[in-house]
């Protein structure tokens, strides 16, 4: 899909949104439905001003956002490490799969009843919660990657006389910094959904918990204040994560990604 | 590496693996005691229990019905939708950046507005889950239809064929491999809202299920919710891979 101009380009972009507001609002201002369940965008933009006023929104972003890469990066480097060693061998890597299987359909936010239960209700199980996520997502893809590496690559690197940590560093490392930046996007997707899911389920703050509050109160403009907060958090992280592969990826070659 | 190894050595080797982890689970349970973590037998024999009596397979039932008509439905939508979008790229081109912008939004944040729109039915599990599924098979079609031979299409156009045989004789079949790939990796992604909605907005299912345990204390039922979700999954993965390797077939489909 290539455009000529940029700003064609961002006009396109922009246009399903306008049209989008434009049916809201004469929607609401028709009075085709009722303001209780669609408020018009004047009265959620009044309590977008006011929740930023009295500094919840900021507040609920920061914890949000605190726990989300607290236990992204944390689940992140678990991966890392044990999709190494696993990836290395191989014995191991086949006698634990029949158990990862059927843990691709269950739901991070299952475990959050055993957490709760072992840990209580406060940050740590938060943390434990979003760090099993971001392994979840991340660890399958990094041993995959470990293991599907070229063999011949690592037999010429022996024959050349490299060992242990050498090998390592020099083969190991830079062989899988694709799948680590695959298998980070993708740990954080799943931390993302599983944050904001915890958030409406069980949580005292956070932007899920805009959402719940609105929800528990019937205030629908809320809702949709944390419902459009969320999105758009969520595609701030995904426009950080396409630079950062298009910056970090351009030297092992990530086009694809 | 290793694809020279007889098959029965590596089923061997897995079914070692899960036999030292449920010892090491067992042994777990014995030393925390079984109210902090039940061990594999009480689980295993909870579920034995559970599996004959009614409220269990009601229970289980309405999770599945859910989450499959939820993946049957989104990945037939997806699959229509993601056809428009390749082959009028104009169209593609307007709907893609919304499509994106709904794709990063986790689907269970939706659930509130739903509900005070549409109630508490089942209507709207399906809703959610199938939007979140219909999303991710629209994009991956839409990216093959690109990719289908240009030079088919002419032939196809140049003995005469009108748009609608064109859609049904041409590019249905061309992208049907990438399709079933697609919806069955999209099994996994069905599963990922259930117990978030079920926990939201839902009386029963597996995901209620497991969210009260938390209440009532009762680990063990936790843990049977999570294993039962385990298994709904892998029965459902089979099946479905079964039912595409006999139907994809005509369509030269491996794996």
């Amino acid at each position: 899909m290539k455009l000529q101009s940029k700003g064609m380009q961002a006009l396109l972009i922009l246009l399903p949104f306008a049209v989008a507001l434009a049916l809201w609002a004469s929607m609401s201002a028709m009075e085709v439905v009722p303001s209780l369940f669609l408020p018009p965008p004047a009265q959620v933009w009044d309590a977008f001003v006011q929740m930023l006023q009295n500094g919840l929104i900021f507040e609920s972003l920061g914890v949000s956002l605190l726990r989300l890469c607290a236990g992204w990066l944390l689940g992140l480097l678990l991966a890392t490490c044990i999709g190494w060693a696993l990836g290395m061998i191989g014995w191991l890597r086949r006698g634990i799969q029949p158990l990862l299987f059927p843990l691709r359909f269950v739901e991070p936010v299952a475990w959050l009843s055993m957490i709760i239960l072992w840990f209580g209700t406060g940050e740590m199980s938060k943390l434990i919660l979003l760090t099993y996520a971001s392994f979840f997502g991340s660890f399958l893809y990094i041993m995959t990657g470990v293991a599907s590496i070229d063999e011949v690559k690592i037999r010429a690197a022996r024959a050349m006389g490299a060992s242990g940590f050498r090998l390592f560093r020099t083969i190991i490392v830079p062989s899988t910094v694709p799948s680590i930046l695959a298998g980070a996007r993708i740990g954080m997707s799943y931390s993302f959904l599983t944050i904001v899911t915890a958030e409406m389920m069980d949580a005292t703050s956070g932007v899920g918990y805009i959402i719940k509050y609105g929800s528990v109160y019937m205030r629908m403009d809320q809702i949709f204040v944390g419902t459009i907060l969320v999105g758009l958090l969520g595609i701030a992280i995904d426009y950080t994560f396409r630079q950062a592969i298009k910056r970090i990826g351009r030297r092992y070659f990530l086009d694809q990604l | 590496m290793t694809s020279r190894r007889p098959l029965s050595w590596r089923w061997l080797i897995g079914l070692l693996g899960t036999l030292c982890f449920l010892l090491l689970w067992q042994i777990a349970a014995w030393l925390s005691g079984p109210s902090f973590l039940p061990g594999p037998i009480r689980v295993l024999l909870l579920f034995f229990e559970q599996i004959q009596t009614r409220e269990y397979l009601v229970t289980v039932g309405a999770s599945y019905q859910r989450v499959m008509l939820g993946w049957g439905l989104g990945s037939l939508f997806g699959l229509v939708l993601g056809i428009v979008m390749g082959r009028y790229r104009w169209f593609g081109t307007i709907i893609y950046s919304p499509m994106q912008f709904f794709r990063v939004i986790p689907a269970v944040a939706l659930v509130p507005i739903l509900v005070i729109w549409l109630g508490v039915g089942e209507t709207i599990k399906i809703l959610i889950i199938g939007y979140g599924v219909a999303l991710v098979v629209a994009i991956n079609i839409a990216e093959a239809v690109q990719r289908v031979a240009p030079a088919r299409l002419q032939a196809a156009r140049s003995m005469g064929a009108g748009p609608l045989r064109i859609f049904w004789g041409v590019l249905i079949p061309s992208v049907i491999p990438e399709a079933l790939k697609g919806m069955r990796g999209s099994l996994a992604f069905a599963f990922m809202s259930i117990v978030g909605i079920e926990t939201l907005a839902a009386q029963e299912g597996v995901g209620q299920m497991i969210w009260s345990a938390r209440v009532l204390h009762q680990t063990d039922v936790a843990l049977l919710g999570v294993l039962t979700l385990g298994l709904m999954g892998v029965l459902a993965d089979t099946v479905v891979r079964l039912a595409f390797r006999i139907f994809g077939y005509r369509f030269m489909l491996r794996g």
